[in-house]
């Protein structure tokens, strides 16, 4: 009898605690994210995918800093990427790929190319919203006659009315703001060495 | 004539009324649920997607009634109507406010409990009737339950009868409003009724008619479109009326606390009764978003163990009291 009473007095605390605990979390801040409008922050680290860097300034801005030297290609997994080359327009460099492709079907993120490459050519992208409605156009153009291509980008925003589709990730940035500023400036330090050479 | 004119209004009105009330209480549901589990809910549909449910109402009229081929057709159809009658025809006596109310019945809680409790029908003959093992097995279970829930949640209400001398429910508020709400008078009663009620109206915890991870739907497996929306008004509804009759017996239905109620306008009345049973309504989506879904034993056994002896006790000891207060 004591103990029957003693267990209704414990388990109707539990149960107060219980309504507690629901009644805390209904005032606290919403976790939800509404997607289209919100978007979540991504870690520096997200693999969205590949991405072709390019030169921002100077003379030859637009143009791919894919050298073509087939790294990527070898180490790929799947072989989903395809590269012609071409002669560098910058004299003080050989070859520059002429057409980029990545069969984006194929592709499975593993993040090897992006290693394998030295060049800092291409990146991991934070983009995720990747659906299309067309295999046919996933075969992804990153680089054509030698400048950068988004032939993605636009195919997706044809399609899905999307806007705001080139998330730049803080790496690709500190690639575009510092890298290529430094190669820039030594580009123009040989240049000028070449020129004191010359003269 | 005329008093079959007014009846038809009557119910027009009630309808409308009620079919309102469960838009909004399906819109409540979902915000708190959502609330409680850090979501947003609906806010898409109309602002803060007040319309939400509106469109999910037109969704289920545009839907196909799908009859299974081997079930029982007369009983098929009934069990959704009933569903929605019986707690709709309970609204009859409940009174809103001192001068609202459709009738007075001097036996008004009793035939509301009797009204509730047919509410099982419904349920049997949706599984029965449906000829879909689902079904049979959730409406098996309601019966189980619905039958042995009646009997503490009455068992809690008689102390108020005895308290208070009479079953009818305007008497009883206002036999409140002389004295103290018979939440102070029965607390003990107050509480039994309200886990009773919850497990009546079939609401988690106590949804095993209709535990989705066991029977798929329960009882209204087989249903679809505006029958299945009969079966969703009739649990809202049904949900109403328990807390219109908890607000009614215990706390002091449309009585403004602290407040001379005497020269009150209707309209304030009304607005705290509405408010009450809102408050009611809340205690159980609170319950309902808290509690796990008890298993079947553990169901009967706190039904029989716990409701049952407690009633009892507090049967005995109003009765005891009442009758020496009496003497
Ligand atoms: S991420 Fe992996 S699979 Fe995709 S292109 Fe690079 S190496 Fe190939
Ligand atoms: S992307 Fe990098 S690794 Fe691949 S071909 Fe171009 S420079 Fe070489």
């Amino acid at each position: 009898m004591i103990r029957y009473i003693k267990d209704l007095l414990k388990n109707s605390w539990a149960l107060l605690v219980g309504l507690a605990v629901t009644m805390r979390y209904m005032f606290r801040p919403k976790t939800t994210v509404q997607f289209p409008e919100q978007k979540k922050e991504l870690g520096d680290r997200y693999i969205g995918y590949v991405k072709m860097m390019y030169e921002t300034e100077g003379e030859h801005a637009g143009v791919t800093k894919c050298v073509a030297c087939m790294a990527c290609v070898v180490v790929c997994p799947v072989s989903c990427i395809q590269v012609t080359h071409d002669k560098h327009p910058d004299p003080t460099k050989k070859r520059i790929a002429k057409e980029f492709i990545l069969d984006y079907v194929k592709c499975e993120f593993c993040n090897l190319c992006v290693e394998a490459c030295n060049f800092d050519a291409i990146i991991m992208g934070h983009d995720y919203e990747l659906a299309l409605y067309d295999r046919s156009v996933m075969d992804m153009v990153l680089v054509k006659d030698m400048k950068y291509h988004d032939d993605l980008y636009d195919a997706s925003r044809r399609q899905t009315g999307s806007a705001n589709r080139s998330i730049t990730s803080p790496r690709e940035r500190e690639i575009i703001e510092v890298i290529n500023k430094k190669e820039h400036e030594e580009r123009i330090k040989k240049a000028a060495a070449q020129s004191e050479n010359a003269s | 004539m005329n008093t079959m004119l007014s009846a038809i209004l009557g119910v027009l009105i009630l309808f409308g009324v009620i079919a309102l009330q469960g838009l909004i209480l399906v819109y409540m549901e979902r915000k708190v649920s959502a609330w409680m589990q850090s979501r947003l809910g609906p806010n898409r549909v109309g602002p803060w997607g007040l319309l939400q449910t509106a469109a999910d109402i037109v969704k289920l009229l545009l839907k196909e009634n799908i009859r299974n081929e081997r079930s029982d057709r007369v009983i098929f159809f009934l069990a959704p109507i009933l569903a929605f009658v019986a707690p709709f025809a309970a609204f009859v006596t409940v009174p809103f406010a001192a001068t609202i109310g459709f009738r007075d019945l001097d036996m008004g809680a009793f035939y509301v409990f009797a009204l509730g409790s047919s509410v099982v029908f419904a349920v049997i003959w949706a599984g029965y009737g449906s000829n879909n093992r689902y079904a049979l097995i959730g409406a098996m279970r309601s019966a189980a339950q619905m039958i042995s829930y009646e009997v503490p949640l009455v068992t809690a209400v008689l102390g108020v009868f005895l308290v208070a001398g009479t079953l009818s429910l305007r008497e009883i508020v206002q036999l409140q409003s002389q004295g103290l709400w018979y939440v102070a008078v029965q607390p003990l009663g107050f509480v039994l009724f309200l886990v009773a009620a919850t497990a009546e109206s079939n609401r988690a915890p106590f949804d095993l008619p209709e535990a989705e991870s066991e029977l798929v739907a329960g009882f209204h497996t087989e249903y679809s479109g505006m029958k299945f929306a009969f079966f969703y008004l009739g649990e809202y509804a049904e949900m109403l009326v328990s807390s219109c009759v908890l607000v009614v017996l215990f706390l002091g239905g449309w009585l403004i606390p602290f407040a001379n109620n005497a020269n009150v306008p209707t309209w304030l009345h009304l607005l705290s009764f509405v408010s009450k049973v809102y408050l009611i309504i809340f205690l159980m989506m609170w319950f309902r978003w808290t509690f796990p879904r008890l298993r079947v034993d553990h169901l009967m056994a706190f039904g029989w163990k716990v409701l049952m002896p407690l009633a009892l006790v507090n049967l005995l000891a109003t009765g005891l009291i009442v009758y020496w207060l009496k003497s």
